[in-house]
């Protein structure tokens, strides 16, 4: 496969595939220069750079996971990731900082862009569906997470829980069929 | 009522795992089927939201594993303070806590929402149970959920609520035997749960290590469990 950027393809599968510790590396890693590029970027106080930075990686861990930034890279995860957060800071800090420089390859930019606006309202539904989800057991939440958030497809998931795929197929429509069926009972608008 | 076969044409459809010919027939399917176009709607907003709260989920840890920020003149007066306290407040914090397997139970201890679900077979006396659970009422829950019958229709699932009001009121002995005798229950979900529980009851009932060690063991061991995970991570801060 030829690639431009073989450190960050690497980077990508691990953290696709990866366990929590590597996320958390692949996190702290990437955290120095993130501020350091925010800072530089608005001229703003470091901690509000800090701040943010967990909102944008996970922003594109999830991006990651679900293939839209996926292998190989046309550009480094990290150019990806300062892209979010410009546009997280400048949502969240609009009437604070403006932005000084402008430094990142447009196709980049607006993907970071589409990011963030689906994840916000992604974020909003994700609330709404709370109160309904709560109301499902441990087991039901656990899978339709390894399902729509993680993006496992069925073969992956039953090795990760060690369960027979036909089980699994009846469980996640159980687990689908509740949760539709209590959206409608509790009335939630979305 | 969600259709199997719908939900997973949805979700290929969402997740651009058709042909064109494919999904130009599910969208002129959804133009005159309103019930599977009110199906998709909500499918489209279950995946969004789970999507979302994943994100917020994945935020959340990286918070916490966040290292602390460099220490300024300010924090360092709170640091002095703090080395004074700290010891204080630690050692009248273990002289007020519990022993040690019972805070390793609190750590692992999920209190489940009460089953608001309703259908045709349930009583009105475990709708009024379910709804003292809900309003954290555990003393009228109990009594509600005990008056249950055998033959109802709904003991199994009052069997297990009435396991964790007594939990919740402290009375661990008697939450133990109860999620005990629910291990043999039929629905599988409940009868793993009813395991899990039952240790971690166990635990606050300071039942014996080497017990509560076994049983751990045996769900640890049990590859169709669900709790194996968790029954691994309280072995080991037994340990």
């Amino acid at each position: 496969m030829n690639t431009n950027y073989p450190d960050d393809d690497k980077l990508i599968e691990s953290l696709k595939g990866g366990n929590e510790k590597v996320l958390k590396e692949v996190y702290h890693l990437l955290q120095p220069d993130f501020t350091t590029f925010i800072v530089k970027s608005f001229s703003c106080d470091s901690q509000h750079a800090q701040d943010i930075y967990p909102e944008a990686f996970s922003i594109v861990y999830f991006n990651i996971c679900k293939g839209k930034l996926s292998t190989p890279m046309r550009s480094t995860l990290k150019t990806y990731l300062f892209s979010v957060g410009k546009h997280l800071f400048t949502r969240r800090y609009r009437d604070k900082y403006s932005q000084t420089v402008v430094n990142l390859d447009t196709r980049v930019w607006e993907t970071g862009q589409e990011m963030v606006e689906a994840s916000l309202m992604k974020k909003e539904q994700g609330q709404k569906l709370k109160s309904v989800l709560n109301h499902l057991g441990p087991p039901c939440r656990e899978l339709l997470h390894l399902f729509y958030f993680r993006n496992f497809g069925f073969e992956a998931i039953a090795e990760h829980l060690n369960e027979n795929e036909g089980r699994l197929r009846k469980r996640k429509y159980d687990c689908l069929k509740k949760l539709h069926q209590m959206i409608q009972e509790f009335k939630i608008t979305f | 009522m969600a259709q199997a076969e719908d939900i997973e044409a949805i979700d290929r459809i969402l997740d651009g795992k058709v042909s064109p010919e494919q999904e130009k027939a599910f969208y002129q399917r959804l133009d005159q089927d309103q019930a599977l176009k009110a199906l998709y709607e909500q499918q489209k907003f279950i995946r969004n939201g789970l999507e979302g709260l994943g994100i917020e989920q994945t935020e959340n840890l990286l918070k916490k594993s966040s290292v602390s920020p460099q220490t300024t003149k300010k924090n360092r007066a709170w640091l002095k303070w703090a080395a004074i306290l700290i010891p204080f407040i630690g050692l009248t914090l273990l002289w007020l806590l519990p022993p040690a397997n019972q805070n390793i139970a609190d750590l692992f201890y999920e209190l489940p929402s009460a089953n608001l679900e309703r259908s045709a077979n349930d009583e009105s006396t475990y709708r009024e149970a379910m709804s003292f659970f809900s309003n954290a009422d555990y003393h009228h829950a109990v009594e509600a959920l005990e008056s249950i019958d055998p033959g109802s229709g709904t003991y199994e699932n009052s069997r297990y609520y009435l396991a964790h009001a007594y939990y919740q009121l402290g009375r661990f002995e008697q939450a133990r035997n109860s999620f005990i005798n629910l291990i043999p229950a039929q629905n599988q979900d409940i009868a793993q749960q009813a395991s899990w529980f039952a240790a971690l009851s166990g635990l606050k009932a300071g039942i014996s290590q080497d017990q509560i060690k076994e049983e751990l063991h045996s769900i640890r061991d049990d590859p169709n469990q669900f709790y194996r995970g968790r029954a691994e991570d309280v072995l080991e801060k037994l340990d």
